[in-house]
């Protein structure tokens, strides 16, 4: 499809008309106990149309990939935006707001997706529920589940952008189902669909899924087995796999600069943090450093520009505990007068770009994981999120995890089930004394940030090193 | 997209099978006009069109899914989905059969249309802003026609069409008070949605008062419906789904496994007698209403074909969505009314907490029946009947056997039906019918 050529036969009305067409081809396989439980192909394609007239947006998204539709949904979409600018929230500068830069993206791998067969995934999964399944006779479930998806983005615009991106992607979910007469407990490999980044075949290839597999079924052996988690204020130290939502949730989420400005209020919500925070606000301890990421090797949300067309760069947005930047995109930046960084994305071609965490990371700092378990006289480990929950301004969280130990006189100890802890952001962020070295330094992702009305599912990446907090609230199940 | 052409579609596509081949095909489409506002002001503007299409190939005991998009062009659409089960072919045959997999049985075609009067798109904007210029609201406008359509080889071809809108609204206030609004409708009525807007308005009036800051503790409470509706949704996670029974993650396993049982002012369905969404599954079979729990005791639990054949079980043809682990849900679940008028419920509170909605819910113990989650909107400290002052925002963490069980003290007589508001996956016709409830020694943690 002649894109440019579109362009050029726009409905003159518009000081800037943008095209963002996306195709993805996703192929997923999934197996339960011994058996194959689902194979599906996901393939969609189609085009978001976006104008500006008297410095309002106005979009049509459609899949029918026609030159004389996508001219009349043009059309359309002028007209809407003329009526919708007598009422705008804000005018935009057309030039300011979409810029027309030019370049390109694809993901760091050695072989393409496309160079995998289902024969291949379908081995790999059954290994994994093989490996889950024998494990013990306690294992009633396991579930193994592989996606490797092919995206392509192409950004055009009238003032001259074109922008062309390619992502690979995979996710490999393991989950393993233990149960006795009492009690059930389910382990996975870092949490719900954590294990996922930006590969080529040979991710697959490399991947030890054997040992892994047997992994986890020891592990639900084990807190069938366990005794709840204790409830008392204690030293909590977080895993890489439980510190992505810790981040996710009481960091990315309340800088978000379109929650700050109140688009978001009436489904996502709020946040504690205003405007005027920016440079001031001692957000967490001396060791925080969170920063924006999006030049990381093969993590999920790497990219070099953002839908928005913006090229993206690696930023600091909580420096030595202070709030330094918001995970805002140009439309918001102009809005807000605040810095921000290139975040606007879509989650494909029938949503618009909005304010989204791309890879949001805790950068390591020098403890050794036997010098942070050792500081503690008496505290909990864990690992892998199951549960989370925050309220609508970011500041009362409550969070479970899947695995846990007890840290007794600066060892680790018996197993403990049921892990929870629950806290409010700031006075948490405040009580992380000791950060991980690089070697403590784990990278994840998750496909399941949701925002945005109409609502949007995006791909975000997390990573931090093994982290220590000072007295928090930890209890256990019923 | 007009029936006639999704049939036109399938029929041409239908004809490119092979001896052995099967085939259903499901549509989810929407063809919906966005608002996003701001501050009473326009922050977004936009349309969408999107037809999902999802086919299922089958080859005796073998199936492979193809999701993809179609439009109203029919050339175009046969050829993507014919190049669609040429892609599946190939790893058809590599993949070993499933003992499980079923075409679905042939079901009696439904055909329903519920045909409203949406506004023009071309004047509603104008007609919002009219009334809502004052106050702060921020919210969405959706509105135009949703589909569903799901046709199979062996000849069952069913459609659902429905013309609805909705304003998922929030009015706020200086303080950052906030009362939330949901707007649901088929036809247009300007003074209806004024008067809507008015009764909000004078809601956030009430709420311009100081607001107390209650201790964690145990608390006398009255939900409104829609925060009912939140627990409720909560059983499609994990819950009634037959499937997470027999894996081991249903929060409802302890009323199978240990005869636990909820309270006898507690039941609740699967129903489609509201008609407002499709009886019909992405496989073409038609669902019946469903007891799922009846005066506190588990009766059924929802069971798909696949789920059936695993476990030599009856199905109910439910829905099964494979993403979050949901196995089958509740697409139009209603909880049963009891006898406590609406404007008895502050009186039978007493003293205690009003709470009209809840907030990002979350299992902290599946098995326990424990959910978390925090109070939001018009939340009030109410004295003697009578609304004290807002609350300040408050964690919960209680299990739904104490709540909807021993815990549970009465249930409102009027029940009010929420539609889906979530449009991840595009617009979705369901509801969720619930009734208030007052409950006993609920437990705020933070």
């Amino acid at each position: 499809m002649n894109f440019k050529k579109i362009l050029s036969q726009a409905n003159s009305k518009a000081e800037w008309v943008g095209l963002r067409y996306v195709e993805e081809k996703q192929n997923i396989l999934s197996t339960k106990k011994f058996s194959l439980d689902n194979v599906q192909r996901n393939a969609t394609r189609g085009v978001m149309i976006d104008v500006m007239v008297n410095g309002q947006f106005s979009y049509y998204a459609t899949p029918f990939l026609d030159e004389k539709h996508i001219l009349e949904c043009i059309d359309i979409a002028v007209n809407n935006a003329q009526l919708a600018s007598k009422f705008s929230v804000f005018k935009f500068d057309h030039d300011t707001v979409r810029k027309g830069y030019e370049g390109t993206y694809k993901t760091n791998l050695k072989s393409p997706l496309s160079n995998l067969s289902v024969n291949d995934i379908k081995d790999l999964a059954f290994l994994g529920s093989k490996n889950m399944m024998n494990f013990d006779k306690r294992i009633i479930h396991a579930a193994t589940t592989v996606e490797l998806i092919e995206r392509n983005t192409r950004i055009v615009s009238t003032n001259g952008a074109d922008i062309d991106q390619k992502m690979d992607i995979v996710l490999v979910e393991l989950s393993s189902t233990a149960q006795d007469k009492k009690d059930s407990q389910t382990r996975s490999n870092h949490g719900m669909r954590g294990h996922c980044f930006q590969a080529g075949a040979e991710f697959i290839e490399d991947y030890d899924i054997e040992t892994e597999a047997k992994q986890i079924s020891h592990q639900a052996i084990e807190l069938l087995e366990a005794d709840q988690c204790p409830n008392e204020v204690c030293d909590l130290v977080l895993a890489p796999d439980q510190m992505m939502l810790q981040i996710h949730e009481s960091v990315g989420h309340p800088l978000e600069l379109d929650r700050i400005l109140g688009d978001e209020r009436n489904f996502a919500g709020s946040s504690f943090v205003n405007l005027e925070d920016f440079g001031t606000l001692q957000y967490g301890s001396e060791l925080m450093n969170i920063v924006f990421d999006p030049t990381v090797d093969n993590q999920l949300a790497s990219y070099n520009y953002d839908d928005g067309g913006m090229p993206a760069t690696k930023e600091h947005l909580i420096k030595d505990g202070i709030l330094v930047r918001g995970l805002g995109g140009i439309e918001s930046q102009i809005r807000s007068g605040i810095d921000g960084v290139s975040n606007l994305r879509a989650s494909s071609w029938n949503r618009i770009p909005i304010d989204r965490m791309a890879n949001i990371n805790l950068e390591p700092g020098v403890s050794t994981k036997e010098e942070i378990i050792g500081s503690i006289e008496r505290g909990v480990y864990m690992e892998s999120n199951r549960s989370w929950s925050i309220d609508d301004y970011r500041n009362k969280f409550q969070f479970g995890c899947e695995y846990a130990k007890l840290i007794e006189n600066g060892e680790l100890t018996k197993v403990v089930k049921n892990p929870n802890y629950r806290g409010i952001t700031n006075p948490f962020w405040r009580s992380l004394s000791m950060t991980g070295n690089e070697d403590t330094y784990e990278v994840f992702g998750t496909p399941n940030c949701g925002k945005g009305e109409p609502n949007q599912v995006e791909r975000v990446g997390h990573a931090s090193p093994l982290c220590k907090f000072d007295k928090v609230q930890v209890f256990g199940g019923a | 997209m007009k029936k006639e052409i999704f049939h036109d579609i399938c029929s041409q596509v239908f004809s490119f099978l092979e001896n052995n081949e099967q085939l259903t095909i499901y549509l989810e489409g929407e063809n919906s006009q966005y608002f996003r506002f701001n501050d009473s002001k326009l922050r977004q503007s936009g349309i969408i069109e999107d037809y999902a299409v999802t086919i299922s190939l089958f080859s005796g005991k073998k199936s492979l899914q193809s999701a993809t998009t179609v439009s109203s062009d029919i050339e175009s659409s046969v050829i993507n989905l014919k190049n669609e089960i040429q892609a599946l072919r190939d790893p058809l045959s590599l993949i070993p059969e499933n003992e499980f997999t079923s075409f679905p049985d042939n079901f009696e075609s439904i055909e329903m249309i519920k045909s409203g009067q949406l506004p023009d798109r071309n004047e509603i904007l104008e007609a919002l802003m009219d009334v809502i210029t004052r106050d702060y609201l921020t919210g969405v406008w959706t509105s135009g026609k949703i589909f569903r359509a799901c046709s199979t080889s062996e000849g069952t071809n069913h459609w659902f069409e429905k013309d609805s809108f909705i304003f998922d609204f929030s009015l706020i206030d200086e303080k950052e008070n906030m009362v939330k609004v949901l707007f649901p409708g088929n036809d247009w009525d300007k003074d209806r949605f004024t008067a809507a807007f008015q009764e909000a308005s004078s809601k956030l009036k009430l709420m311009n008062k100081p607001k107390m800051e209650l201790k964690p503790g145990k608390y006398r409470v009255w939900f409104e419906p829609n925060a009912v509706a939140d627990f409720v949704d909560m059983f499609n996670w994990n819950g009634v789904s037959e499937s997470a029974f027999r894996n081991g993650s249903s929060c409802l396993l302890k009323m199978r496994s240990s005869d636990q049982k909820l309270s006898n002012l507690f039941s609740l369905k699967e129903s489609f007698s509201s008609q407002a969404t499709a009886s019909f599954n992405s496989r073409g079979e038609v669902s019946n209403d469903v007891s799922i729990i009846h005066k506190g005791e588990l009766m059924n639990t929802l069971v798909n074909s696949k789920t059936a054949l695993e476990y030599n079980m009856v199905s109910n043809f439910a829905e099964e969505s494979n993403s979050w682990g949901m196995g089958e849900y509740m697409r139009s679940p209603l909880m049963e009314s009891g006898d406590i008028e609406n404007d008895e419920c502050l009186e039978k509170l007493g003293t205690g907490i009003f709470i009209s909605n809840i907030h990002y819910l979350n299992w902290s113990d599946t098995l326990g029946g424990r959910i978390t989650g925090l109070t939001r909107y018009a939340c009030y400290w109410v004295e003697n009947g009578k609304m004290v002052a807002p609350i300040k925002t408050m964690r919960f963490d209680d299990s739904f056997y104490n709540f909807f069980g021993s815990n549970l003290e009465g249930v409102g007589k009027e029940i009010s039906a929420r539609p889906v508001i979530e449009t991840y996956d595009g617009r979705n016709p369901g509801e969720t019918t619930c009734p208030g409830i007052l409950v006993n020694d609920f437990e705020l943690t933070l």
